[in-house]
């Protein structure tokens, strides 16, 4: 029996690595993640015509959520087609071939050629961003002069813009502190004599950035994709404002992600507020997860316990959310509004006590117009001629008894809790719990504990459980995956099929469970009898 | 009257007895190590979650070591109950 099953081991572990090496020749496994540079080593291209392959690896759909750009910041020249595991991407308009990009990538090993028409060796670095987060992150503007104030409050984001003008267009993006590509000062864009189409990007850390564009044009793509992802989350309370105006559609659409990994550290609420009154226009459409009149913003694991206070444009919308979680989720706003409209939004989160029995109370008890009705006096005030006094306001003292009662409600749920918990702490020091305590304990620390030196080997996995070794090739590094998912080429059907084995595994562990406790109420029913006897 | 006082004052001993025990095991046993078992069971198991599902596995087992824990504490209480009865 012991042979059979080395024998099969022995068979899985030879059959995983001819089919890792046979799908990966040359594989780099790069976790695609916020933003990143990739210099290709002495990526040299001798003739006419050329490729340069290497693969990258998304193997996380949240990773990448929606598109990928590829840009070219040192050589616009290349012609040809950039495709992306065999997809296209689509250049950016006006960029000469230096910035591509593509929408809804899917996951998997990728392969970028791109064909050199000259001569010569270069040296190649090509950026990839990922992480964007907007739907369409095109935002069409076809009108002539316009500012554009965007505070972002130290939250990086990756700034394009195309301009085609006919006479002198100017951009300019001020109050940008620290640029770190492609080393362009203040000015973003700018013009030609006849038509202007120039593409840069900058990638910054910023407080605020104004954006104004002087002239005429006819067209003008702005791409503005906000990561909201800080390398650290700033202390709180911090505020990130996102100013949309001035935009010609009737609705756009902002999607934002990725606010939900601010989560942790305490940081228990965020909030949401209208900045501007614009109560006279529209209202803004505030879909899933976030919802006017609903009260739910965001979702960040499925169970929120959200309120919010205030309506429309001008309210202010809070959620708690799990201090707890760590995860990303998606924010989307949908904003109707019209050139007079100068709708802002203000996020915001931070730390809010969420222990309040006596603000909870009354919010439970009574509305705040029942709390701003007058107070109870007891007695007539005949001294007062011209004031009209009620001797009893039924509401406040409905009000206040209902408030008590909430009050005393929420003590003696504290007090049971702190029994129990008491309970609870006995009982899992008591032997042979306390067995069962330790390793409830150890488990949980272990999530963040490291292990000794000597056994760091057994962490050779990364957070999907695919296990890499380094390899070197030429002058190319990277990885190569020989467990995982990572082995085979990811496509619809692959994950169908893992979807089902994990599938089938989870019931079979279930049915294991279920055999298990089975016998073992046999075993203490045999033995209870067997102790009557 | 005086029988369930008694009953009562046993189980009262027994529980107290338990619990002291239980507090002196775990002040004389450092846990640091089963930090490391844990850690080492994390993982190697890590590689095995795109097939199995490791949460699925590990609350699994961990509540059947907690129904084994309440069945080796219920066999040990009908042992001493038997034990008092007996005499």
């Amino acid at each position: 029996m012991m042979m059979k099953g080395l024998k099969f081991g022995l068979f899985l572990l030879i059959g995983c690595l001819w089919v890792s090496l046979g799908v990966n020749t040359v594989s780099a496994e790069i976790t695609l993640s916020e933003s990143y540079s990739i210099n290709t080593p002495n990526g040299s291209i001798q003739g006419n015509q050329g490729a340069l392959h290497w693969w990258s690896y998304i193997d996380n759909q949240a990773d990448c959520e929606n598109t990928v750009m590829v840009v070219f910041p040192s050589d616009c020249q290349n012609n040809g087609t950039i495709e992306y595991n065999g997809d296209e991407l689509t250049p950016v308009w006006g960029a000469n071939d230096c910035a591509f990009y593509l929408v809804n990538p899917d996951i998997g090993n990728y392969s970028l050629d791109f064909w050199e028409t000259t001569w010569g060796a270069k040296t190649w670095s090509v950026d990839i961003y990922c992480g964007v987060d907007q739907e369409d992150p095109i935002l069409q503007k076809s009108a002539n002069t316009n500012n554009h104030l965007y505070n972002y409050n130290g939250w990086d984001l990756i700034i394009s813009d195309t301009i085609e003008g006919e006479t002198l267009v100017t951009l300019f993006a001020t109050g940008i502190p620290d640029i770190s590509e492609p080393g362009i000062e203040n000015e973003l864009c700018w013009f030609t004599n006849d038509r202007y189409q120039r593409t840069n990007y900058q990638i910054a850390t910023t407080t605020s950035i104004t954006m104004s564009t002087y002239g005429n044009f006819y067209y003008n793509t702005w791409y503005i994709w906000v990561t909201l992802k800080p390398s650290a989350p700033p202390n709180p309370p911090s505020t990130l404002t996102i100013a949309i105006n001035d935009f010609d559609t009737t609705t756009q659409l902002l999607h934002l992600y990725g606010l939900c990994e601010q989560v942790g550290s305490g940081i228990n609420q965020m909030r949401i507020v209208g900045l501007a009154d614009n109560a006279t226009t529209s209202q803004p459409v505030l879909p899933d997860p976030l919802g006017v009149g609903r009260g739910g913003l965001i979702d960040c694991n499925g169970t929120y316990n959200a309120y919010y206070d205030g309506y429309g444009l001008t309210g202010t919308h809070w959620v708690a959310i799990d201090d707890t979680f760590y995860g990303t989720d998606w924010v989307t706003f949908e904003q109707d509004f019209n050139a007079s409209s100068t709708p802002d939004w203000e996020f915001s989160y931070g730390y809010m006590s969420q222990d309040d029995p006596d603000g909870t109370a009354s919010r439970l008890a009574c509305s705040d117009e029942e709390w701003a009705t007058p107070d109870p006096v007891i007695g007539i005030d005949w001294l007062s001629a011209t004031t009209s006094v009620p001797a009893f306001n039924f509401t406040k003292i409905k009000c206040q008894i209902i408030k008590q009662y909430y009050i005393s409600m929420f003590s003696l749920r504290d007090q049971v809790k702190s029994m129990g918990a008491s309970s609870a702490s006995v009982l899992g020091n008591m032997f042979p719990f306390n067995f069962s305590t330790a390793i409830k304990n150890a488990w949980t620390q272990s999530a963040s504990s490291t292990l000794p030196t000597g056994l760091e080997f057994l962490n050779s996995s990364n957070a999907s459980g695919t296990i890499s070794i380094p390899v070197t090739i030429g002058n190319a590094s990277g990885s190569v995956p020989i467990w995982g998912t990572a082995i085979f080429n990811k496509n619809a059907s692959s994950t169908a099929a893992y979807n089902s084995i994990r599938t089938v595994s989870t019931w079979l562990i279930r049915l294991a469970f279920f055999f298990l406790v089975f016998l073992l109420g046999s075993k203490i029913y045999h033995e209870f009898n067997q102790s009557k006897q | 009257m005086i029988d369930i006082l008694k009953k009562i004052g046993l189980f009262s001993l027994v529980v107290s007895g338990l619990v002291l025990l239980g507090n002196g095991i775990n002040a004389v046993i450092n846990w640091s190590w089963l930090v490391t078992i844990c850690g080492i069971f994390r993982a190697v198991i890590v590689p095995l979650d795109f097939f199995i599902d490791t949460t699925e596995l590990i609350s699994s087992i961990a509540n059947f070591l907690s129904i084994l824990i309440v069945f080796w504490g219920a066999r040990g209480f009908i042992i001493v109950t038997n034990y008092f009865k007996n005499k």
